[in-house]
């Protein structure tokens, strides 16, 4: 009983330490959409897409820590 | 020392909560035996396909060449969106034969991701097994796209990007193909991880509110019912959270399919 909580609970703070970084990388795909449509509102449409692949791509490190969670 | 101004609500907490758990199995409601039957999930998913039949059918005879009414307005303007957002702007030329399959992945995550919001109804997009279909349906559409523009050979090859030093391609072509693959994982997670993480926090929340009114009546202490006020408006606002997101979710798994087909099919 005791060891399966604390395995859990390691669990979610590995989860935890696994979203520092998709989060800063998010946050500087944000960052960079949101100033990029600001100098250039005639790309924002184009530089949307761009941002949505490279946050899916931030965002698949996080994921991947999510789904190691179920498996181990 | 055991002190007690009134009932703790939270002592109860740490065993596992009951209703919360039982919302959330996917364990068979109806058995047809043979390891086949249908979970609450897919019960819910029959419906859902219903209803998001039902309502493009509706929302199309309405439409002729200004849409009519509200409801066929809405209609049109998530094709349109569609159409112009993802087709044209993720696909770029000869986007015209995907919009059939954007369209129906659209309406059908936002009609079960929307459905999935009201009391009492579970959205399939909830289930990991759901999603997983969707995300294999998505990744085997673009790949077969990818082979059929680029032919067997050609788009193996153009999983690593073109104009690289030599040495450096196979190394390039073996992080680009396992982002290739991993992007199964991520659709199928993303969806998943969102709703059914802002589903747990919802139920989480009114299980809360309950807990702390029910322990108000339990001891008569009605100072005791103070935090399930904070905990109400805090479901509202999560619900207000999760209208949003069941929306984003719908766009991006739709969106990032189009930006998928896209990179398979490359430059014409």
């Amino acid at each position: 009983m005791e060891t399966t909580f604390i395995i859990a609970a390691l669990k979610c703070v590995g989860y935890g330490l696994g979203t520092i970084g998709p989060g800063i990388g998010l946050g500087l795909c944000g960052y960079g959409l949101c100033v990029g449509s600001a100098r250039q509102p005639e790309l924002a449409g184009k530089l949307f897409t761009n941002a949505l692949i490279f946050g899916a791509l931030a965002e698949a490190l996080a994921l991947i820590g999510f789904v190691l969670t179920f498996i181990f | 020392m055991e002190f007690h101004l009134t009932g703790n609500p939270l002592a109860d907490i740490a065993a596992p909560i009951e209703e919360l758990s039982e919302s959330f199995n996917s364990t068979f409601v109806v058995d047809f035996g043979g390891g086949i039957g249908l979970t609450q999930y897919t019960a819910w998913m029959i419906l859902i396909c219903v209803v998001t039949l039902a309502v493009v059918m509706i929302g199309v005879r309405k439409i002729k060449v200004s849409p009519e009414g509200k409801f066929a307005g809405l209609i049109d303007w998530g094709y349109d969106a569609v159409c112009r957002n993802m087709g044209e702007g993720a696909i770029g030329h000869g986007y015209k034969k995907h919009i059939p399959f954007l369209a129906t992945l659209f309406f059908f995550l936002l009609i079960s991701n929307i459905i999935g919001l009201i009391p009492g109804s579970k959205t399939p997009t909830g289930s990991l097994s759901v999603t997983w279909a969707l995300a294999l349906i998505a990744f085997v559409y673009f790949n077969a796209y990818g082979f059929k523009a680029k032919g067997g050979l050609g788009y193996i090859k153009s999983i690593a990007p073109s104009g690289l030093p030599g040495p450096m391609v196979p190394i390039i072509w073996f992080f680009e193909f396992f982002s290739l693959v991993i992007r199964l994982l991520t659709l199928a997670v993303r969806l998943y991880g969102n709703m059914f993480a802002g589903h747990m926090i919802l139920g989480i929340f009114a299980i809360m509110t309950q807990f702390f009114i029910l322990d108000a009546i339990q001891f008569a202490a009605p100072l005791t019912a103070a935090p399930a006020i904070a905990w109400a408006v805090f479901l509202i606002l999560m619900y207000c959270l999760e209208c949003l997101v069941a929306f984003l979710q719908a766009y991006v798994f739709t969106i990032l399919t189009a930006v998928y087909v896209g990179l398979a099919q490359g430059e014409h």
